[in-house]
C-alpha cells in the first residue's frame, strides 16, 4: 500500500485510488459505541416498539441464583427424607377394617422378613411348616414370635401361612 | 452495540451455549438419582415372584346354558409327589378364561389334608387363589392325592382354562421334592 508509514516500499503494483478507498471503507475498524449511546438507543427503541412496557434485564437480580439453588436443594433433601421415612407399601387410608389393616401390616417388608423363617428370601408354606416343627421340637426362639405375644403357638404359624397365601 | 453475556464462557460464547454452573449440574444429577430411586421402588419385588413354571390346564365346562346363566361346579386339585410323602404344598390357580368365580375351598381326601387349606379370603368371588397346607405328622399321602377342592361358579357354556403353578412341594423335614399338580372337573 502506498500510505504505509515507515514501512519499506511495497513491491506490489499500485491499485487504483477508487479500489483502495473502497477497501479501506470496508475494512475500517469498528466504532466503539459508548454505554450512554447504547442506553439511549435502547430507550428510544423501547419507546417506539413497546411503549409502556418495562424491559427487564436478562440477568437475574444479584443473589437470585443462589436463592433458587437453595430452594431446589432444599426440595431435593425433603424428597430424600420422605423416601427414607415412608415404607415401601403404604398403609390403608382412613378407617379400614381390622382384617385389611392386619393384611397391610403383614405385607410390610419388616414383617415379610420376620416371616421368612428359612431365610430363602420369600415367604411360603415351608416357612410355616418349619416354624411349626421348631415349636413342636421346642427349638424356636422367642425371636420367631410373630404376633408379639411372647408365646410361640399355632397363632404364629397361622400368621406365617396366611402371609404365604396372601394375594 | 456492545453485547454483554456474563453467563457465557469464552468457549460457549462463540457457540451460543449458556454456561451451567457446576453446582447446578451436581444438583440435577442428584435429583435424577432420586427419580431413579423412586422408579426402582415402584418395581415389583422379584423375590416374591414364584420361580416355578406354570402350566395351563383346560377343563370342560357347562354345556347348553345361556351366557347369562351360571352353574356351580368344583375343581379337584391333585398333587402327585411320587414315592415321597407329601408334607407341604403350595400352588396358585387362576382362570385364564372369563366367567369363573371361586365360591368355596375345602380340604382333600387324605386325613393329613382334610381340613380346609390356607388361602386368602379375597379369592372369593375372584378368579385367582393361592392355596397351601402342611402337616408335620407321620401319616402323609404318597403318590397322587387330592389335596383340595375348589368350588366355582361358571357363567355360560364352554371349556375353561386354568393356569396352575406348584411353588412348594416338600416331604418330611421340609425337604423340597419334585411333584406334579393336576385338576379334575366335578359337576355337582
Amino acid at each position: 500500500m502506498s500510505d504505509d508509514q515507515g514501512q519499506p516500499e511495497s513491491t506490489e503494483p499500485d491499485l487504483p485510488e477508487e479500489v483502495t478507498s473502497e477497501l479501506k471503507r470496508m475494512f475500517r475498524p469498528s466504532i466503539e459505541i459508548s454505554e450512554a449511546v447504547d442506553k439511549a438507543v435502547m430507550a428510544d427503541a423501547q419507546n417506539i416498539l413497546a411503549p409502556g412496557v418495562r424491559v427487564s434485564p436478562h440477568r437475574p437480580a444479584p443473589g437470585m441464583g443462589r436463592w433458587a439453588f437453595g430452594l431446589v436443594a432444599a426440595g431435593s433433601l425433603a424428597a430424600v427424607l420422605v423416601l427414607v421415612m415412608l415404607p415401601n407399601n403404604p398403609q390403608p387410608n382412613g378407617v379400614a377394617e381390622n382384617a385389611q389393616s392386619v393384611e397391610a401390616m403383614n405385607s410390610t417388608p419388616e414383617y415379610v422378613a420376620k416371616r421368612d423363617i428359612d431365610g430363602n428370601g420369600r415367604v411360603d408354606i415351608l416357612d410355616a411348616y418349619t416354624l411349626s416343627r421348631m415349636i413342636e421340637d421346642s427349638t424356636a426362639g422367642i425371636s420367631k414370635d410373630q404376633n408379639n405375644d411372647n408365646i410361640l403357638d399355632d397363632n404364629d404359624v397361622n400368621l406365617v401361612a396366611e402371609t404365604a397365601v396372601t394375594l | 452495540m456492545a453485547a454483554k453475556s456474563d453467563n457465557l464462557s469464552p468457549d460457549s460464547r462463540r457457540r451460543g451455549i449458556p454456561r451451567v454452573p457446576v453446582s447446578w449440574i451436581v444438583l440435577i444429577a442428584f435429583d435424577l438419582c432420586i427419580v431413579a430411586l423412586v422408579c426402582a421402588q415402584d418395581q415389583p419385588d422379584s423375590k416374591q415372584q414364584p420361580s416355578d413354571e406354570a402350566q395351563v390346564i383346560e377343563l370342560a365346562g357347562p354345556v347348553g346354558i345361556d351366557d347369562s346363566d351360571s352353574q356351580f361346579e368344583a375343581i379337584d386339585v391333585y398333587v402327585d409327589s411320587g414315592t415321597n410323602p407329601l408334607a407341604a404344598y403350595q400352588f396358585e390357580l387362576a382362570s385364564t378364561t372369563p366367567g369363573v368365580k371361586i365360591v368355596g375351598i375345602e380340604g382333600g381326601e387324605h386325613a393329613a389334608y382334610s381340613d380346609a387349606p390356607y388361602y386368602d379370603s379375597r379369592a372369593m368371588r375372584n378368579n385367582r387363589v393361592i392355596i397351601a397346607a402342611f402337616n408335620t405328622g407321620k401319616d402323609l399321602p404318597v403318590g397322587r392325592s387330592r389335596v383340595a377342592r375348589i368350588h366355582v361358579e361358571i357363567q355360560g357354556s364352554g371349556a375353561r382354562s386354568y393356569r396352575t403353578r406348584l411353588s412348594v412341594s416338600a416331604t418330611v423335614e421340609g425337604r423340597r421334592i419334585p411333584a406334579r399338580v393336576s385338576l379334575a372337573r366335578i359337576v355337582i
